[in-house]
């Protein structure tokens, strides 16, 4: 009975039991999908990086966002529930991509809020995915040079614009680490406009900034001088002519300095031309001869500095080891001698070194003419003093007509019209010049121990000998005077310019004697003691004393005398009107003479 | 059961003397239930989800079933026994687009009674009687949530059982046909019943706890109108 009630009972209350039934639907309506931004908050639809950094997410909807998952090439790179404390965002490691493009997909999760049964009970969500593009650069930022243009007279710096999405700003910096002169965040910015430089050497760098810091391009420098030219003028004075310079927009005032004072102003730019008192020195070339100021609208200032030395050339002739004592011009051959205490050397019109011969000799003179060199040194095995014609070319020892001696004071001329005469009784050691004349294939020597002096003049029409002036007439020599000869003078010579003038030279002056008239005038040089060379030079007019410690230009027409100062034993020549300095000068001695004080 | 084996023997030991009938009972019934509609209120107003749930079905009347055996003990007094069927339930629902959040209470009640059954008139064909039934009744509810969302359905559910005692006056009228030589007879019957000593309603898995409403142990309320239709068979 029980089991019997058991297995109807089951069946009785399942077929007859109460089932509830009804609904209660509430229409809902279907959740928002219209309206919802997912968006990048500092990009559009491409994402620019140039270092890790996060990247921020927007998002604005009705559905409230709970989750985001990003995914850069398909590599999750962020999954979950979102911060409270900031706006959704995913990290992008840059050294893990690399310079390039790469697709990146950002879903968001976000619940309906549409008050359904299933938005209730927090099941009802909705996802929006969105793709944009990861741009990432880490390549260097180049260096950015700065180009200068200065067409229009003003300095415009310019460089090549910096076109990549890191850009922040350029700072251009000037002539100095601590010097930013200009800075402008727009990266299509890329001219600067300098109105204040004026001459001189600047130099600009230009600087990058970037979101990942700045980088400094390379310095470009730029120079830029006035054309500075410096002319001779008569009355001792020197004009200055100088061309605008590159940057002459932003030149507003000229001032001119001449050893270090302030000699002539200019506002704007009329004068090009300044003209000075020449109060320079003969000497090395002195640089800050002249400061010429362009002055801008500003503090800043353009200073050119220009040098200017006395003389009208400088030369590298090509002696660097000991000084010159004495130069001769060849003016037939168009060479010059040099004789430095060591070497005898030739040099071509240009004063490129031809040949040169060391001497092992204590001292020799030499003189040129025609196509010979003579030279006259002193032989150490004989103790004597030897006379010999020098090739020119190779500068080899030749003997002069077959004589090693030269006997003072008889006239010893080597020349076809006159009777050559040697003896052996040269006194020695002794000083002695030899002058050649360059008509006469002659040669004079003067003992300074002996007293002896002789000269010829360059026509052959009169002679010098000892103290006594002769007429010659062919053969015969007519006495004329008696000139004393003073024990101090050891140069007799004609003057090639003046043929009525017999110079005799001391180291302390000059006796000019007019043959014509027997009149003497005497021309003194101060302050000569101690000369050792003494030249003439017909072409100047002038005789130079050179000694240790200066050289004395005497005009003998004028007796107008100036001082060279001698720097480290500066020795000087005077050969065809051209002063020649061991210091590697030559000077025209007519400008020379016009400094004479 | 035991009652009921007792009954059937009291009965049996007697039946060779009285006549007998059986009776099957089809009816509606109608069930206050005013515990278990107050659980609805309180589902409605405590629910953590924030939807507008609302009672759609609250323990309507439903169909009954039932039996009956009594001897005629006298001409005028026959007392037998019954048992019946009862169910009803309710369902608070909330149901948009994404799906459904369902609360039912199923309960259903086996009635064991006295059926004390007293002749008013007693016709030829047609007989009335007055019948104060009495007895128990075990319910047994069944309190179910179920949400449907997406296609994904979830449900949990707890059953809870009561012995009540019931009293049930009614009044049965049964016409009795001459085909079956008077054997046969088809009647109603209605009454009221009432459920008396309402005994808590205990968690089936754990008897030491019980469903409480608003704070209240909550009862199963039978009462209500009861009427059936009737089939009965007299034996002898």
């Amino acid at each position: 009975m029980k089991k019997v009630i058991a297995l109807l009972l089951p069946l009785v209350v399942v077929i007859s039991c109460y089932d509830p039934s009804g609904e209660n639907f509430v229409n809902v309506p279907a959740p928002v999908t219209t309206g919802i931004v997912l968006d990048l908050a500092e990009y559009t639809d491409t994402i620019f990086v140039f270092q890790s950094e996060s990247v921020i997410l927007m998002y604005q909807g009705k559905p409230s966002l709970e989750e985001i998952n990003v995914s850069i090439n398909n590599e999750s790179v962020r999954s979950g529930g979102i911060d409270t404390w900031g706006p959704p965002n995913f990290y992008v490691d840059v050294m893990k991509f690399g310079t390039g493009f790469y697709s990146v997909e950002v879903t968001a999760i976000a619940k309906t809020n549409s008050g359904s049964l299933a938005d209730k009970i927090n099941v009802e969500k909705m996802s929006i995915t969105k793709e944009f593009v990861l741009a990432v650069d880490i390549d260097p930022v180049p260096s950015l040079p700065v180009h200068f243009d200065t067409s229009d007279g003003r300095l415009r710096v310019s460089w090549k614009p910096y076109k990549k999405k890191n850009f922040v700003s350029y700072e251009l910096w000037q002539d100095c680490w601590n010097c930013m002169v200009a800075s402008t965040t727009d990266p299509d910015d890329t001219t600067f406009i300098d109105t204040q430089f004026t001459v001189g050497r600047t130099n600009y760098r230009l600087v990058t900034v970037t979101s990942t810091g700045a980088h400094s391009g390379e310095e470009s420098f730029l120079t830029s001088f006035s054309d500075v030219a410096i002319t001779s003028l008569p009355d001792n004075k020197l004009e200055l002519t100088f061309s605008r310079p590159a940057c002459h927009a932003n030149v507003k005032e000229i001032r001119v300095y001449q050893l270090g004072s302030l000699v002539h102003t200019d506002v704007g730019f009329s004068d090009t031309t300044v003209v000075v008192e020449n109060d320079f020195p003969f000497g090395d070339r002195i640089m800050d001869a002249f400061e010429i100021e362009f002055v801008p609208d500003g503090p800043a200032s353009g200073i050119q500095m220009v040098p200017y030395e006395i003389g009208s050339r400088i030369l590298d002739m090509n002696i660097y080891d000991d000084w010159v004592r004495k130069v001769e011009y060849n003016q037939s051959l168009n060479q010059y001698y040099v004789k430095s205490r060591r070497y005898l050397r030739v040099l071509d019109h240009n004063f490129n070194k031809q040949a040169e011969r060391e001497y092992n000799v204590q001292d020799f003179t030499i003189s040129a003419n025609g196509s010979y060199m003579y030279a006259e040194m002193y032989n150490s095995w004989t103790g004597k003093y030897q006379m010999c014609s020098v090739n020119p070319i190779t500068l080899d020892t030749l003997n002069l007509k077959g004589f090693d001696n030269i006997y003072v004071p008889h006239l010893q001329v080597a020349n076809t019209n006159y009777l050559s005469t040697y003896t052996n009784n040269y006194p020695s050691p002794d000083r002695h010049y030899v002058q050649a004349l360059p008509n006469l294939n002659a040669i004079y020597v003067r003992s300074v121990v002996s007293g002896a002096l002789s000269a010829i003049s360059p026509d052959g029409e009169h002679f010098f000998s000892y103290n006594t002036l002769y007429k010659i007439e062919g053969t015969t020599f007519t006495q004329i005077a008696t000139i004393p000869v003073n024990s101090n003078e050891y140069m007799a010579v004609f003057r090639a310019d003046n043929p009525d003038e017999l110079l005799l030279i001391s180291n302390s002056g000059v006796r000019a004697l007019s043959i014509s008239t027997d009149n003497v005038r005497s021309l003194s040089v101060n302050g000569a003691a101690g000369s050792w060379i003494l030249q003439y030079d017909p072409v100047s007019k002038s005789v130079l004393y050179t000694g240790s410690a200066k050289s004395i230009v005497l005009d003998v027409d004028t007796g107008a005398s100036f001082t060279i100062p001698s720097k480290e034993n500066v020795a000087f020549s005077l050969t065809n009107g051209k002063l020649i300095s061991s210091h590697s000068y030559v000077a025209d001695l007519s400008f020379i003479k016009s400094l004479a004080k | 059961m035991k009652f009921i084996q007792l009954s059937v023997l009291v009965l049996l030991a007697g039946s060779h003397l009285m006549a007998q009938e059986i009776t099957l009972s089809v009816g509606y019934g109608t069930y206050k239930m005013s515990d278990l509609k107050a659980l609805n209120d309180e589902i409605q107003l405590s629910s953590d989800i924030d939807l507008p749930l609302k009672t759609v079905d609250d323990f309507p009347g439903y169909v009954a079933f039932g039996g009956s055996f009594t001897w005629q003990l006298t001409d005028r007094f026959a007392l037998g026994s019954e048992v019946n069927f009862n169910s009803t339930g309710s369902r608070v629902s909330y149901d948009d687009y994404s799906g459904s959040l369902h609360f039912e209470q199923k309960i259903h009640a086996i009635s064991f009674g006295v059926l004390p059954s007293f002749k008013l008139v007693d016709g030829a064909s047609v007989i009335v009687e007055g019948q104060p039934r009495a007895g128990i009744t075990a319910s047994s509810l069944s309190v179910k949530e179920s949400i449907n969302v997406g296609g994904t359905f979830a449900s949990d559910a707890l059953d809870f059982t009561s012995i009540n005692i019931y009293l049930e006056p009614g009044l049965r009228i049964v016409r009795y046909f001459p085909f079956g030589n008077n054997k046969i007879g088809l009647g109603l019957r209605v009454g009221y019943h009432f459920t008396l000593a309402k005994s808590k309603l205990f968690l089936k898995d754990d008897d030491t706890m019980h469903l409480l409403v608003a704070g209240e142990p909550a009862h199963a309320d039978w009462t209500g109108v009861r009427g059936d239709f009737l089939l009965s068979l007299r034996l002898r």
